[in-house]
């Protein structure tokens, strides 16, 4: 957990920020006033937090000082077992990730991925698993060289009661352009303390349900809303 | 298709939009028959709703016929069935729904959608029916289709030789009524207080009078709507024409009532102090929610007694008696209606002729004019208690 206070905030900013601004661009009417206060709010915190570094306490996943360590869990009503096994396999990958295009197993535990980028650029790299305890812990990197460094670390623990299994997924993620390109990927909302979580609740929603809850497109949730002339 | 839109404050308009389409294996789509304008429409109505976006298609309360299945829907729903949708989207099989607390589920609301909901509640509820982005972006029921997710969860089934009206209320607003009396924990003999004479109000004094209660109160100002509450035997207060606090506590010997029940939520009327300043922080946009009927429920219920509060509020509250709360020793009761738990056992009752549900329709019209509808719905609250759409 990050020993700065401001840290936190500057983590809760970057969370909130690109939900928010997205919304305001949306919204009319009463909305837009609450939204400007406390957007403003927060980009002033934001400003300051942003500067600083933040760390995870006892475990570093990462020895550069530039990488986010972005922390999230969710509990899936699955057995470890099972939860494992999808994971594992992560030619999956692209049904839950929403960044993941397509994932190829190359074999000797390498696999070869193919993200959506910033801005709609794809980023390729080949991954090596570093780490793989049969229904518990799967930690898997860039290899040397890729263009994009990331580690992942994803740990499946049994949830208390009979709630299923607690899914503790960690990574680092030093993006393209370095600083740039982090405020690329917030203000096209695809920033990567959002992506964790939604990714992870979108396995859950897979495993629990079969289906993930979409009201994407017009067929899925018809409106009214002004047509695009072309 | 034909669908009613929300446009803003005070502007509803019906539009032609896209027909829904099967999106996921589990969904189903409905022809609706006839669909309601809730009193909690009213609050995008009057644009106090946040993550509404202009061309939203509206409405939560409908039933009709399937139209079509998706492949995950198989057996349990098939073209042709007549059924009633709950208002809220439930999956059935993750940690709430399996506990039957449906409007809690993890599944229903979109991740995109979750982030807006969790950053002002904690963590997202279920997914809605034409109730703003932050609940789901699902476009409503108040209209000609609609496509209806985990169709093999929600919708009940519905016998033919039961005319509409007596059974698309079980969508929303009797289970709520009934959710709220349940909530209330009444026991034999007990003293019920209900603020708010609208359909909820009315379906949970039917209720707390099946539940046991000895003595049903009934507060609101349109004397319509409390001569209603009287049919089914309450006793009635205008709070223009009485101090609410100071009767409650005489007509219960110097108690207070066991329990009170808040079914008004944020919009609430009164021309006290407290909700002046409330009318004030809603208009600059500081508060958002107008509860002086919460406070009041909470100062008149007895010692040890419980509130309940299916009145709908959206965001934040001020100035909420917790002295009151903790000394007096109370249980705060809520919830959206977990209506998936209560359908077959109020389907029941309305073929047992156990309770009435036809009572409350005053206004029938078509789709085309639903603006009228929610007009005069908001405009003429004592002669209008419910409007029923028919698309078709």
């Amino acid at each position: 957990m990050p020993t700065n206070s401001l840290a936190n905030l500057g983590r809760l900013t970057d969370e909130l920020m690109p939900t928010l601004e997205a919304w305001g661009k949306r919204l009319r009417n009463v909305d837009q006033r609450w939204l400007v206060i406390g957007g403003a709010t927060l980009l002033a915190a934001a400003v300051v937090g942003g500067a600083l570094a933040v760390r995870q306490k006892g475990k570093r996943m990462s020895d550069k000082e530039d990488d986010k360590v972005i922390a999230r869990a969710v509990t899936v009503n699955k057995p470890r077992a099972e939860l494992y096994r999808y994971w594992r396999d992560f030619t999956n990958a692209p049904r839950f990730m929403e960044m993941a295009e397509s994932v190829t197993d190359s074999g000797g535990g390498r696999s070869h991925w193919i993200l959506r980028g910033p801005g709609r650029k794809k980023l390729e790299y080949d991954a090596v698993i570093t780490a793989d305890e049969p229904d518990r812990l799967i930690v898997w990197e860039s290899a040397p060289g890729a263009d994009v460094r990331s580690t992942n670390r994803i740990e499946f623990r049994d949830a208390p009661g009979d709630r299923g299994t607690e899914i503790h997924a960690a990574m680092t993620y030093d993006p393209p352009m370095g600083a740039l390109g982090k405020v690329v990927a917030t203000v096209t909302q695809r920033s990567p303390e959002l992506q964790v979580l939604r990714d992870l609740k979108r396995f859950k929603m897979l495993m629990e349900t079969g289906e993930i809850a979409t009201t994407e497109g017009p067929g899925a949730a018809p409106a009214g809303r002004k047509q695009k002339s072309h | 298709m034909r669908a009613v839109c929300w446009h803003g404050k005070h502007d509803m308009r019906v539009d032609t939009v896209p027909d829904p389409e099967i999106t996921n294996p589990r969904d189903a789509i409905l022809k609706v028959t006839s669909t309601a304008i809730c009193g909690s429409d009213l609050h995008p109505y009057d644009g106090m709703m946040p993550s509404m976006v202009a061309g939203d298609v509206m409405g939560h309360e409908f039933m009709g016929v399937v139209e079509e299945v998706g492949p995950g829907v198989k057996g349990k729903l098939k073209k042709g069935d007549r059924v009633v949708v709950p208002f809220t989207i439930a999956c059935g099989s993750c940690f709430f729904c399996e506990r039957t607390l449906f409007s809690c589920c993890d599944n229903s609301n979109p991740v995109a959608n979750q982030d807006l909901a969790a950053a002002a509640m904690g963590f997202s509820p279920s997914g809605l029916f034409g109730y703003s982005h932050m609940l789901g972006g699902f476009a409503g029921g108040q209209a000609e289709y609609v496509r209806v997710p985990f169709a093999d969860v929600g919708p009940i089934k519905i016998p033919n030789g039961i005319d509409d009206e007596k059974v698309l209320f079980l969508s929303d607003i009797f289970p709520t009524g009934w959710m709220g009396a349940e909530n209330a924990q009444i026991e034999e003999g007990d003293t019920v207080a209900i603020w708010g004479a609208g359909p909820v109000g009315l379906f949970a004094c039917q209720s707390a009078f099946i539940m046991g209660a000895a003595q049903v109160i009934v507060i609101d100002h349109y004397p319509h709507r409390l001569e209603l509450a009287a049919k089914f035997g309450a006793k009635t207060l205008n709070f223009h024409e009485v101090k609410v606090r100071e009767t409650l506590t005489e007509m219960t010997g110097g108690r207070g009532p066991d329990s009170c029940i808040d079914a008004v939520g944020m919009e609430s009327h009164g021309f006290s102090p407290d909700n002046i300043v409330d009318w004030v922080l809603q208009e600059t946009h500081l508060g958002t929610d107008r509860p002086h009927v919460l406070r009041e429920a909470i100062l008149a219920v007895r010692k040890g007694g419980t509130v309940s509060v299916p009145g709908v509020y959206g965001g934040f509250g001020d100035k909420i008696p917790l002295g009151a709360f903790v000394n007096k020793g109370l249980t705060l009761r809520s919830g959206q209606t977990h209506v998936q738990r209560y359908m077959p056992k109020l389907l029941e009752m309305i073929e047992q002729g156990k309770v009435d549900t036809t009572f409350l329709i005053s206004d029938r019209m078509s789709l085309e004019d639903a603006p009228k509808g929610y007009k005069k719905f908001k405009d003429q609250q004592n002669e209008c208690t419910k409007v029923v759409l028919k698309p078709h």
